[in-house]
């Protein structure tokens, strides 16, 4: 048992999918050939101006909304002063003291509710990319691009709770359609902040900062490898320094960034260049109202109204595309565990993992979850229409079925006979179930199936051979 | 040619359209008076081959009869802080002594649009800090007037010209009186007009909440016609707007019960006899064209200089940042690693001036110094703003001096202390309320000519030119 | 607030602002440069002070006029002049000194 219990705050930036930058007019794109989406005002040159993106503001405000802030009527765009090769302004416009969104909050569980400190928009800085020479190459395509920062409380107490936060996170922005949320390609980053302490001492530890953590799984990682080192160093005796680190993901370790020396003090001031950011009151509340279903929505209609399991509406709302997919099935049919059962599984399972999509219509998956539900066919078969239709088959599910004759078996009359013989050719399985094995039905059942090409609706057979061998 | 050197914008305007001479020829009697004069030192780069190029394109128009405006064809300066597209944009600074911009300024677009001649690009105190051009790595400009001193500051270069009749109007930029002080100096007119009614986009930034570009004319006529040219909204600058009305509409109109207002509150040593002089003949003269003039107390009036030292270099600290030597411009030789790349680069290519300026506005904002230095300063700001505000909604003009002295000498300057160089003390009053501000200059038989300025209240541009007008003329009878 | 013209002898440290800015600055330069900070700072300190707190004043007319989500590239001359004034352009990539981050503790 840890004598010591951490205290997390994260800050998660997650750039905006607007079509142009948020200063200027560029291509806010991803993948470019180095220094062609860059401009006098995203370069910094002397004498270029910022002008804000109305849609940023718009999107900030969404993310603000879904993640229950409070929005300021009126912010303010600020200089965070430093030097960096990325930064060709030497400061970042970002917000300072008045953000767009504040005192919001996620919940990640029935009673564990994560504090929303802040969300502001900010500019993005350009790409270094380091050679084996010694030189830094730097791609400025990136800069500008727009940027939420959504800055928590630290109310997280576990390298899970970290990572069900970020979960959580990740699908209602991607639910409101405002951010792709790619870790690997750095369009969702996070920064930890996290102190250790006694279990009971009320005051928090020395925390300290871990920067630009790109997957999940090393946000836990990287939370476990800090918490150890700095429970490691208490129980030394030693002092943890309040420092920025970042997480080598070689070693499993973090290490110092900077040192204390050249430690910034960022200088803030207002950006003379660009006006207050007003948002008006009928605005959020607009916005408000065309807020999409949220994920824990969604979850709450999936099983208080389509009576699907906890489990299942818990993955299916987690994922837009899924869930969109979902409802819109649903509409088409009224069979929706079976439904649900489709898309969770055969078809989660051909979908990337990264993003889900699937290219059969809901037309069709209904007519599946129909035909299945209906008995009229059986899963392997489900299986095999799905594999054909995500191929490109052109055919309706029905038609496919009619036509290869897949539909299942449940004629007695077809049956019948088939249980007969599955008896008088399996003397030793009837003697078995018997005797209590009720195991030996499955040869009895593989000898029917065996006979009809799988197509026997197991539960026909099944009575049936009860029936005969009762 | 000496005759057509001789005439100003506005009888230029009027031998254009008669087509009493062409542009070209004009254009190159001002190339050949730039050449002749070229001892004051007011321009850093010459534009002659475009020059002529442009002033021919504006013949064609006149000579089919579909001149772009009234100022096709009349050459002009612009201050080598404003970005032009090809041609070096240098702020007098080491940093940018090569340095191409890939984009014409909003201004200088706007005068192309109106088919303006851009002849060259004029010498300031580098990246526009200071009173004398001294701070310039092409050197001093000197006064035409004379020789012996200086020609003021920041937009030295562009005074200076007009001055000397090397072109019929400037371009200068006005962070705290980088106008009107040298247009003062050198006996012409120079106009700080309402913060954001003229773009900033290319103007390259020293204090961005205080910035702001304007013409330097020989009279108050000619400095509204092209401020007139100047003004409007620029989508590229969220901070403009744009003026309503005609602003040279109430030229010549008399000022007859006008109310004008003196500042009691500034204390006898603060300028020089010359000066307390020419305030004395304004007051006189205003009264005779029919103007009431009274003297008002503004409290916090003589707190401006040091309230737009505190901000300006605060602002300039942030906006000078990045000149860093990475992306373009001065990157230093030798360097070991990129902490070097950033100290040398800018140690050599950045000024003295400019250092100190950028050193005391890191302290103003830093952690240390911030509330005591800069958020005070903001308050202050915001007081004498309100003051000033409030003032004018009584009175329809505040007269005040533009500098507390005429031009001094080459040099003078450097020996001083910091307090004592404060030339900027009543010229800061109209930047930190961003409120328009005119200066014109008195004279008096055959002494070198100083500046008075009249500030006005926001977007009251049209009448500060009436008055200033008035003024003027009132001097000549 | 202070109500005296603030001591600042002890407390200007030129180092670390010459730091902050990024300028490399001579024996000379540290010593001229102290002193007149310190006397910028002295003579601006009490003038700037009040006891009086300001209302917002804004000195700016704009009209609000946000730009719209519409991308758009510069053209591929201005391009070529902007990237062409780098002091070292490698490939079409800015190039710098290795930047060091990380040292082990």
């Amino acid at each position: 048992m840890n004598k010591y219990e951490m205290t997390v705050g994260l800050e998660v930036h997650v750039e905006l999918k607007t079509a142009s930058k948020i200063f200027c007019s560029c291509p806010s794109a991803f993948g470019d050939k180095p220094n062609t989406n860059v401009c006098p005002i995203c370069m910094g040159l002397p004498g270029a101006l910022p002008r804000l993106n109305r849609r940023a503001v718009e999107y900030a405000v969404t993310a603000g909304l879904a993640l229950n802030c409070s929005i300021s009527e009126i912010s303010y765009m600020d200089r965070k002063n430093y030097f960096y090769p990325d930064l060709p302004k030497a400061y970042q416009i970002s917000q300072y003291d008045v953000p767009l969104c504040y005192d919001g909050y996620l919940d990640i569980g029935d009673d564990k509710r994560i504090g929303i400190t802040r969300i502001h928009i900010e500019e993005d800085a350009g790409k270094l990319i380091h050679d084996k020479n010694g030189d830094t190459f730097i791609d400025y395509n990136r800069c500008g691009t727009p940027l939420i920062e959504i800055v928590s409380e630290p109310d997280i107490h576990s390298a899970e709770e970290a990572r069900t936060y970020l979960k959580k996170l990740r699908s209602i922005l991607l639910c409101l359609g405002i951010s792709d949320c790619k870790m690997n390609e750095g369009s969702m980053r996070c920064d930890v902040n996290i102190s250790a302490k006694p279990k009971g001492q009320i005051e928090n530890g020395v925390r300290t900062e871990i920067k630009n953590i790109n997957s999940f799984s090393f946000v836990a990682k990287a939370i476990e490898a800090e918490f150890a080192r700095q429970t490691a160093l208490l129980d030394e005796g030693k002092v943890i320094y309040r420092q920025t680190r970042r997480y080598n993901a070689a070693s499993g370790k973090t290490e110092s960034l900077r040192s204390k020396e050249t430690a910034e003090d960022y200088r803030f001031l207002r950006d003379p260049d660009l006006l207050p950011v007003k948002v008006s009151r009928e605005e959020i509340e607009r916005r408000r109202k065309e807020l999409p279903t949220l994920p824990h929505e969604r979850k709450a209609i999936y099983t208080q109204s389509l009576g699907l399991s906890e489990y299942d509406a818990e993955i299916l709302s987690a994922d837009v595309g899924l869930s969109n997919l979902f409802d819109k099935c649903a509409e088409l049919t009224a069979h929706r565990k079976t439904l649900a059962n489709l898309l969770l599984g055969e078809i989660l399972r051909l979908s990337s993992e990264e993003e889900f999509s699937c290219p059969i219509s809901a037309e069709h998956i209904a007519g599946i979850a129909d035909l299945c539900a209906e008995k009229e066919i059986n899963s392997p078969t489900a299986k095999k229409l799905i594999a054909r239709l995500w191929a490109g088959e052109s055919r309706t599910p029905a038609e496919i079925v009619d036509g290869e004759g897949l539909r299942q078996i449940r004629s007695r009359d077809i049956l019948l006979p088939l249980a007969k013989e599955a008896i008088a050719k399996n003397a030793k399985s009837v003697e078995d179930y018997k005797n209590g094995k009720s195991n030996a039905l499955r040869a009895l059942m593989g000898y029917i199936m065996s006979r009809t090409n799988g197509l026997a609706e197991p539960k026909t057979a099944e009575n049936l051979i009860l029936e005969l061998i009762k | 040619m000496k005759e057509l050197i001789s005439l100003n914008l506005r009888q230029h305007v009027e031998g254009l359209a008669k087509k009493e001479y062409s542009a070209e020829e004009l254009t190159r009697a001002y190339l050949q008076r730039i050449e002749d004069t070229a001892s004051i030192n007011s321009f850093v780069t010459l534009n002659a081959e475009g020059a002529i190029k442009s002033a021919k394109e504006a013949d064609v128009r006149r000579l089919s009869g579909r001149p772009l405006s009234a100022i096709d064809g009349i050459p002009y300066g612009a201050k080598d802080n404003i970005c032009t597209k090809g041609i070096r944009t240098t702020c007098s600074s080491k940093m940018l002594e090569n340095y191409i911009p890939p984009y014409d300024a909003t201004v200088i677009e706007r005068l192309s649009a109106a088919g303006a001649v851009l002849i060259g690009k004029t010498n300031l105190d580098e990246f526009a800090m200071g009173v004398s051009t001294e701070s310039s790595m092409f050197g001093t400009t000197l006064n035409p007037l004379d020789l012996q001193r200086v020609a003021g500051g920041s937009s030295g270069g562009s005074a200076a010209a007009v001055a000397a009749r090397q072109v019929p109007f400037t371009l200068g930029t006005d962070t705290g009186g980088s106008i009107r002080q040298p247009a003062a100096f050198c006996g012409v007119v120079g106009m700080r007009s309402t913060y954001g009614s003229v773009s900033r986009y290319g103007i390259v930034s020293f204090s961005p909440s205080m910035d702001i570009a304007g013409a330097v004319t020989y009279n108050v006529a000619d400095n509204a016609l092209i401020t007139s040219y100047l003004c409007g909204k620029d989508v590229k600058d969220e901070t403009s707007f744009s003026l309503k009305g005609d602003i040279c509409a109430q030229i010549g109109s008399d000022i007859k019960g006008m109310k004008i207002a003196l500042i009691s509150d500034i204390p006898d040593g603060a300028v020089s006899p010359e000066v307390k002089r020419a305030m004395d003949l304004s007051v006189e003269r205003l009264r005779e064209l029919g103007a009431t003039v009274e003297s008002i107390s503004l409290r916090h009036a003589m707190s401006a200089y040091a309230v737009y030292c505190a901000i300006s270099c605060a602002e300039a600290s942030s906006t000078l940042a990045r000149f860093d030597g990475v992306r373009y411009g001065f990157r230093a030789k030798g360097y070991e690693d990129l902490d070097s790349l950033y100290r040398r680069s800018r140690s050599e290519g950045i000024g003295k001036e400019v250092k100190r300026r950028i050193l005391f506005g890191t302290m103003v904002l830093s952690s240390e110094y911030k509330s005591d230095l800069y958020e005070n300063a903001c308050n202050m700001r915001a007081l004498i703003g309100h003051e000033l505000c409030e003032a004018l909604s009584r009175f329809d003009a505040i007269l005040l001096p533009t500098a507390p002295t005429a031009a001094y000498e080459v040099g003078y300057s450097s020996m001083l202390s910091f307090e004592a160089c404060s030339d900027d003390i009543f010229c800061a009053l109209a930047a930190l309320a961003g409120l328009p501000a005119i200066s014109l200059p008195i004279s008096e038989n055959g002494s070198l000519p100083v500046g008075v300025q009249l500030m006005g209240a926001q977007c009251s541009e049209a009448k500060l030119y009436r008055i200033a007008a008035a003024l003027e003329k009132g001097g000549e009878i | 607030m202070k109500d005296e013209i603030f001591d600042i002898e002890t407390d200007i440290n030129i180092d670390r602002l010459a730091m902050l800015a990024r300028f490399t600055l001579s024996a000379e330069e540290r010593a001229s440069l102290s002193e007149v900070l310190k006397k910028m700072a002295d003579y601006t300190y009490p003038r700037i002070l009040s006891e009086e707190k300001a209302l917002p004043f804004s000195f700016v007319c704009a009209e609000e006029l946000c730009r719209e989500d519409e991308p758009q590239r510069i053209s591929e001359e201005q391009r070529s002049i902007m990237l062409s004034g780098c002091p070292s352009l490698s490939e079409d990539y800015v190039t710098v000194p290795q930047v060091i981050n990380g040292e082990e503790e």
